[in-house]
């Protein structure tokens, strides 16, 4: 294999300086001559009928250039899925009701955020308040308040139902009938959110001749194009959604919100440029965080250790609409049929309406939560069979080669290695087990290890589906990247130009890139279906073969050599042998130019996962193919518990996984490190406080992120599987949400192993250890 | 957020400060190093028409009086007060307790006074009401209570770091009004209502603080009580002081405050009698944690339990004595 001289290595990231420098200029930067600002209100209520609206006092307010109601909308409906089973559900401003606290019921545009803020304190909504539900449990049950009616397909006598997802094969009573051991737990997760720092922002800025311009805070200008095009009614090529740096996304910047369609909105009203920014409070009430699950999960196990049949059903709170409700729960199928073999399946997901606020992505999309129920019950399983935690995972851990029960394969599997690797790096199986027997010197301090697996795709069909790269040779040699894809700090740029550089032998550093315009750059699927590195990336080495092909058969032409003997290094290509008679790119351009009527030489690459596949499997019946790439992981936890306190700390993650290869290795570790100390908050401090919808700790004050202090050493196995030939499509697999998922399982095994106590919800609060260890009477939860 | 319009002033005397006041009337504000009154201002809990800021007042260095009383300026940053030498020879347990106040970049701009006289603390209360509990809650001037629905009366939660160790060293303060000054024990600032924490009157400033300084056969420590480290307020924080007799074996005088646990620091006085006049054991020291948690009734706040509160409290006093006991004869923190 040839070497490599840009791919799989760790180059710094090309947006390094611009951030570490502060030029790094970010949606919040920009300012436009006669830019207004725009403000929106919100209902205070969690289920309420809206009667009338009175804006009049805000229209004469001096400075109040407009203010736009549902009424000033084409009354489309938008939606997180917008599929036949599952039709868009939102009014991007209320209409007539309202389902959440924080719901958007107008927006006004004015000279300064002073007087948008006064226009709203003009505002006069009358609302008559409805019966409200927050629990799923009380919002399924028959009779409880209606948000919506449930799904015509769902047929059972449960009210509230926005979605439902089924799969089954084998036949698991039959699988419970042969186990040996047969187990059933009930497991919950909690709400916790993203965390970016920058908050939501959007500027709009409408052109006469039907041009609406977007700088928008987002994970991919694509999808909010679509989308902005359909509610405004705008012919999709007026509506031009630019790059901007991006201060954070983590799954909560994919879908269109309100914002963005009311800065829009207020622009084309008032033909001024308009900017919204919500604040750090709306950020934490009324946008959407992650998906709290409860997760009821049923194993039949053979006596040593052989899985045999699995039940599932997983409930979600999805809030006042449908947002992502409907696919967490199709994901949480995903994320428990791949990483271990089982014969016997039944899953049955449940979304349902409560009178909470929309619920989106948040990285791992419910593989947190999945993982670590499976996870926490595979321990207790182990337990009482008398088998390793590593033995259990081995016996049961797929191969490469698998095929899985929706047609895809695993194709090269690093599962066994990675659970391997990771154990024998922490000495998990010789420390296992002693934390709670040995005496600490610091008397109530326990020591816990524990291990958990992930499994995650890289790559699915949802819209835009594709991605496209184009590269184009400068007069001087170097090269212009041309992408879709949005560099949300994850280091697409980075990638896509190691990948260019690699196939074409220019200096990285040389290479320009102009990303994420959907005027000037072609489509990309986005920065959220973990399919940046493998489908982008194959699409821009695609183009940059076609450059290289170019390029070389003009030098053969030039040189009256054959391609086959042709060297390409630094911006030159030379015959083999002969280096000191090399003809440099630039020369080539010139030819090419001279000879060939002035050809420009550009490439174009086109990806898409799953070629054959028409579309996203089914969300309602898993059918259809999910991914081509799985990416799988193995993380340790060890812990250290406070058991006078109840307090954990994380003190070591050591996440051992087959991403395929690294195309960066220096940011899969950053990927790695942000996972864990994500995973890390996820565990033991965030938690979004609700009390009937409404938001007790929208700060960062009260919502606990784990500081620096906190911050636990991660270190790292890379179990590589696949590799890089220039020239030759790859297959790697996803870094940026796996890692995030097996970790929570891992310290909740860990806890376990430190003090005798099971948690079945998160987080992993010290109130409900010392409730386990008996020190406290029941776990009375007060705000 | 931003904050509302405002007038400024910026006095270079205390004099001037308090005449300023008195013209402003309750429509003035002081501000320190306005750590408190800003994000407070923000979320439009108070809306002053003007702001007298203390900053251009120069503050003396602390001094320590021929009759061991140490005198700390009330504008004095806390950051100073963290790594002042005569404070942390005199009176260590305020520069431990100050040490944990907020994070690294506050503790600049932040004052010893204005840590005194900050507001009390709700979830429902310490965020912006322009979609959400919008009707305003007995500390809002309104006459119901989101947090206990049915309740009477606020159950906020004052919760300094400093307090509860000025406490513990019984702390006096001057009070500089129109009137001239007084000096009060520091409980006294205390109203016990968490509608409204202090008893300060509208033109009084909180000037001067003073502790008459450990000797060396005293063991003193804070415990705060939080989930992260960096920047949190305390769920419990628990000040300690043992006042040993000669041969350092027995407890002379024994201080134990608790903050953040109600609407101003509360002492436990059982566990303190407790340990007067007693040889110091484990098992002692475990009786009077236990004493403390039983005396003080803790209110529930920021996602903490009262049950959870309870035992934190207990077993902070256990570490706090604990951890006092063997300082003891140790005069310095550093
Ligand atoms: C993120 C964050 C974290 C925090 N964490 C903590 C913490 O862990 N522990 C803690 O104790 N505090 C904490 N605080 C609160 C605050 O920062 C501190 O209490 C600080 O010491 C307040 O001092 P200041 O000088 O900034 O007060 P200011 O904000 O200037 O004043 C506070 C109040 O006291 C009045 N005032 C100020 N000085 C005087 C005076 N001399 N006489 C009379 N009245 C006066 C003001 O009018 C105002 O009402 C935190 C604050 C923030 C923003
Ligand atoms: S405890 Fe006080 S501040 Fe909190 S909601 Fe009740 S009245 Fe308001």
């Amino acid at each position: 294999m040839a070497e490599l001289d840009f791919v799989g290595k760790s180059i710094l990231r090309k947006d390094g300086p611009d951030k570490v420098t502060g030029r790094a200029s970010y949606t919040g930067d920009i300012k436009l001559p006669r830019m207004l600002v725009g403000r929106i209100l919100r209902s205070p209520h969690p289920h309420a009928k809206i009667l009338n609206i009175d804006i009049s006092q805000a229209l004469k307010l001096k400075g109040v250039k407009a203010v736009i109601t549902s009424e000033d909308t084409l009354g489309i409906k938008a939606g997180f899925v917008e599929t036949p089973r599952y039709p868009a559900d939102q009014y991007p401003l209320a209409k007539d009701r309202v389902r959440y606290v924080g719901e958007e019921i107008l927006a006004v545009a004015a000279t300064d955020a002073y007087v948008a803020e006064e226009a709203l304190s003009l505002i006069r909504v009358d609302y008559d308040p409805l019966p409200a539900v927050f629990d799923p449990d009380e919002a399924m049950k028959e009779g409880a308040p209606e948000i919506h009616p449930t799904h015509p397909k769902v047929k059972e006598p449960l009210s509230n139902i926005a979605g439902k997802t089924q799969s089954e094969w084998g036949d698991v009573e039959l699988g419970f009938s042969e186990s040996d051991y047969v187990r059933e737990d009930r497991f919950e997760s909690h709400l916790r959110t993203h965390g970016y720092l920058e908050t939501q922002i959007t500027v709009a800025s409408y052109e006469p001749g039907n041009k609406l311009n977007l700088w928008t805070s987002s994970m991919g200008p694509f999808l909010k194009r679509a989308k902005l095009a359909r509610l405004l009614d705008l012919p999709v090529s007026s509506v031009r959604v630019r790059k901007a740096y991006v201060g954070g996304a983590f799954g909560g910047k994919v879908d269109l919100y309100s914002h963005e369609f009311c800065a829009a909105l207020l622009s084309m009203k008032t033909g001024r440029p308009v900017k919204i920014e919500a604040s750090r409070e709306e950020v934490f009430t009324a946008y959407r965080h992650g998906q709290p699950l409860i997760m009821e999960v049923k194993t039949g196990v053979k006596k040593d250790g052989t899985l045999l049949a699995q039940q599932i059903r997983v409930i979600n709170n999805c809030g006042g609409y449908r947002g992502s409700g409907v696919v967490v729960i199709f994901l949480g199928w995903g994320y428990t049929m791949v990483p271990y073999r089982m014969a016997n399946f039944k899953y049955e997901g449940y979304a349902v309406y409560t009178n909470n606020p929309v619920r989106g992505p948040q990285r791992g999309h419910g593989a947190p939560q999945m993982r670590f129920a499976v996870e926490s019950q595979l321990d207790i399983i182990a337990e009482e069979l008398g088998i390793d935690p590593i033995e259990i995972r081995l016996k049961n851990a797929r191969e490469s080669g698998e095929q899985l029960p929706n047609g895809d394969n695993v194709h090269n599997c690093g599962l066994k290695e990675c659970i391997q690797s990771a154990a024998e790096h922490t000495q998990l199986k010789e420390k296992y087990g002693t934390g709670r027997t040995t005496a600490s010197p610091n008397g109530h301090i326990r020591n816990g290890i524990g291990i958990g697996v992930s499994s995650y795709m890289s790559g699915s069909l949802i819209y835009p589906n594709s991605s496209s790269v184009s590269v184009k040779m400068n007069d001087d040699g170097t090269a212009t990247l041309l992408t879709g894809a949005l560099d949300v700090g994850q280091g697409a740029e980075t990638i896509l130009c190691q990948i260019i550089a690699e196939e074409l032998k220019i200096p990285f550093e040389e290479i320009q890139v102009i990303a994420a315009d959907t005027e000037t750059t072609p489509v990309d699927i986005g920065s959220w279906i973990s399919g940046n590195a493998y489908v982008t990336g194959n699409a821009a080495r695609m183009a940059g073969t076609e450059v290289r092909k170019k390029l070389l058969d003009l030098a053969a032409e030039e040189m009256e050599a054959n391609v086959k003997d042709l060297v390409m290094e630094n911006k030159s290509v030379w015959v083999a042998g002969s280096p000191d008679k090399k003809i440099s790119y630039r020369k080539l351009i010139g030819a090419s130019i001279q000879k060939r009527r002035g050809d420009p030489i550009i490439g174009e690459g086109h990806w898409r996962t799953m070629r054959d596949e028409p579309f996203h499997p089914s969300l309602a019946s898993t059918k259809g193919r999910w991914s081509e790439n799985y990416a799988f992981d193995a993380q340790v936890a060890e812990v250290e518990v406070d058991t006078e306190t109840g307090q954990v700390r994380l003190l070591r993650a050591v996440t051992a996984h087959d991403c395929g290869f690294p195309i960066n290795p220096l940011l899969v570790e950053g990927q790695v490190d942000g996972q864990v100390s994500m995973a890390l908050g996820h565990a033991l401090m965030e938690e979004i406080l609700m009390k009937d919808g409404h938001t007790l700790n929208p700060n960062w004050l009260e919502y606990r992120m784990p500081t620096i202090h906190e911050t636990a050493k991660s270190e790292h196995i890379n179990v590589i599987t696949e590799s890089y030939e220039v020239g030759r499509p790859y297959r790697t697999k996803e870094v940026g949400e796996g890692l995030v998922s097996a970790l929570l399982g891992a310290i909740a095994n860990a806890i376990y192993d430190a003090t005798g106590v099971r948690l079945y919800s998160t987080p992993f609060s010290p109130e409900k250890i010392l409730y386990g260890l008996g020190k406290i009477g029941r776990n009375q939860k007060v705000s | 957020m931003h904050l509302p319009r405002f007038e400024y002033f910026q006095p270079s005397t205390v004099e001037d400060a308090i005449h300023l006041l008195e013209i402003q009337k309750s429509g003035a504000r002081l501000a320190a190093g306005g750590t408190d009154l800003y994000p407070r201002m923000k979320y439009g809990l108070t809306r002053p028409e003007s702001i007298i800021s203390l900053r251009d007042i120069p503050v003396t260095p602390p001094t320590l009086s021929q009759d061991g009383i140490l005198n700390l300026d009330a504008f004095m940053p806390i950051k100073e007060v963290v790594n002042s030498r005569v404070i942390l020879d005199n009176a260590p347990l305020l520069s431990e307790a100050a040490g944990r106040v907020a994070s690294e970049e506050i503790r600049y701009m932040a004052t010893l006074g204005g840590n005194l006289c900050q507001e009390s603390r709700c979830l429902y209360y310490n965020q912006g009401h322009n979609f959400q509990f919008i009707e305003p809650c007995f500390k809002r001037g309104g006459d119901l209570c989101y947090f206990v629905p049915k309740g009477k009366k606020c159950l906020a939660v004052y919760m300094s770091d400093t307090a509860p160790a000025l406490m513990c060293l019984n702390a006096k303060v001057n009070i500089l009004g129109s009137g001239g000054e007084k000096q009060i024990p520091i409980e006294d600032i205390y109203s016990g209502d968490a509608k409204h924490p202090l008893e300060l009157g509208p033109t009084e400033i909180l000037s001067q603080i003073n502790i008459a300084k450990l000797t060396g056969s005293a063991g003193w420590a804070y415990k705060k009580f939080s989930l992260r480290g960096g920047v949190e307020f305390a769920g419990v924080g628990v000040a300690t002081v043992l006042q040993m007799g000669d041969g350092k074996k027995v407890c002379e005088q024994a201080g134990i405050t608790v903050g953040a646990i109600a609407a101003s620091p509360l002492r436990a006085s059982n566990a303190e009698s407790l340990l007067k006049g007693k040889e110091i054991t484990d098992s002692l020291l475990k009786e009077a944690a236990k004493a403390a948690a039983e005396e003080i009734k803790v209110v529930p706040h920021h996602g903490y339990s009262t049950p959870y509160l309870q035992e934190i409290l207990r077993v902070q006093t256990h570490r706090a004595l604990g951890t006092a006991y063997e300082r003891v004869g140790v005069v310095s923190q550093k």
